[in-house]
């Protein structure tokens, strides 16, 4: 694992002086308790909205928070992904299956950064079928998308590798509280059972 | 501890948590499921070993179950090195598992080549990350996937992982979607030890 614990001691004061503080965090060594981290100052995209289609095929305004109560998790990627993606999918599985009953309380959103070839049907299939109450977010509006990327410090788009016009994408996942604030983000990689912990964490906070 | 050329690559390049998925990719012998629902042949063993009188090794091979909504899926296998270094050159398997089979690897995002990719957030992470002690210029930068050159180095007695996040067999145009619990059978041609088939496991997580 990465070790997010090693953050130096100025950047853990910052932490600290921000809204969330994090348990543990600024004792010595500078372990946290999360395995994502956190950034100074916390992100706020809670005034960002996205069109969506909601599980039950209701599109909506999707604004990214959290309802009342609850964490929402976004992720951005694209369904032509064999690898990141549905690993990272899976992972949240994993981690909602670890939650049990709490698992209801986590949002999963994940906004396709391939609008063209990711119609919201397609993407609503395809998160769906790792999480089956997932929110799909597909829109052609890319001015939307950019500042709704940008806002959680995610970049995305086409890369030519081999002639071809390959998609790319940032590969964390990311927490989201009812108040709008970027609380976590995860990289690639993180084991499903520390996800569960970390929201476990944030479930708490937000009850 | 195995020793895997990719994870130490991602490291460098991307700062990347794959030990945990690494791990995990390795050693698997769930033979519990063993439905061939028609992709392939009823080979040999369940996810373990095609061993040569070189002595290269192929075990836990699978792969992971594909949406229908998509016609990619991912196999991973871990590769241990016989007497002598080799290279793995390619992978194929029938037309009825997948019209195409290739090895890729994800790698970091090289540049700032699309159009406003420069935004405040992931400066901002990135930054963060370049706090961190381990490495991580490119803690949350993006990735893109792109097909192997020249093949994957097989050093001799030295275990090579294909696991999520770093290196993968691509199935492009998948006959039908993976499901969880089928077998098929993979090809993988190396430069020295020639070809060997591995029966694949399809799983929903890794095992």
């Amino acid at each position: 694992m990465i070790k997010r614990s090693g953050v130096p001691a100025a950047f853990a004061g910052a932490l600290l002086v921000g809204a969330v503080t994090v348990a543990g965090c600024g004792s010595d060594g500078g372990d946290t308790t999360f395995s994502g981290y956190e950034r100074t100052p916390t992100p706020q995209v809670g005034d960002l909205t996205l069109p969506a289609v909601a599980a039950d095929g209701t599109e909506i305004e999707l604004a990214m928070k959290a309802s009342d109560g609850k964490v929402m998790l976004v992720y951005f990627g694209y369904t032509n992904c064999p690898d990141i993606c549905p690993t990272t999918l899976s992972d949240v599985r994993q981690a909602l299956g670890d939650l049990g009953d709490d698992a209801s309380k986590v949002e999963l959103t994940m906004v396709s950064i391939d609008p063209k070839v990711d119609t919201p049907e397609i993407l609503g299939s395809y998160v769906r079928s790792f999480v089956p109450d997932a929110t799909a977010v597909s829109t052609l509006d890319d001015a939307r998308l950019r500042a709704a990327a940008e806002g959680f410090g995610a970049d995305y788009g086409k890369e030519e590798v081999d002639g071809k016009l390959q998609p790319f994408h940032t590969t964390s996942l990311y927490a989201v509280d009812p108040e709008g604030d970027l609380v976590l983000s995860w990289t690639f990689g993180t084991k499903p059972a520390d996800l569960a912990a970390d929201l476990r964490i944030l479930l708490e906070r937000v009850a | 501890m195995l020793t895997t050329l990719k994870a130490r690559r991602l490291l460098i390049g991307s700062g990347l948590a794959l030990a945990s998925l690494v791990g995990a990719a390795c050693g698997s012998d769930s033979a519990t499921t063993a439905g061939s629902d028609g992709t392939g042949a009823e080979a040999t063993t369940g996810g373990s070993a095609a061993e040569s009188a070189e002595g290269i090794e192929i075990t836990g091979a699978w792969a992971r179950t594909s949406p229908s909504s998509v016609d990619t899926g991912a196999a991973y296998l871990t590769i241990k090195g016989g007497a002598e270094d080799d290279t793995l050159l390619s992978a194929s398997v029938d037309a009825s598992v997948a019209g195409m089979a290739q090895i890729h690897e994800m790698v970091p995002v090289s540049g700032t080549g699309s159009e406003s990719t420069m935004d405040r957030g992931s400066d901002s992470s990135r930054a963060m990350g370049s706090d961190n002690s381990t490495d991580s210029s490119a803690a949350d930068g993006a990735m893109v996937m792109q097909e192997v050159k020249g093949g994957i180095e097989i050093p001799a007695g030295e275990t090579v992982e294909l696991a999520p996040g770093g290196y993968h067999v691509m199935l492009m145009e998948l006959a039908e979607p993976l499901k969880e619990g089928a077998m098929f059978d993979l090809t993988l041609t190396f430069e020295n030890a020639g070809e060997k088939t591995v029966n694949v496991e399809v799983r929903t997580e890794a095992p």
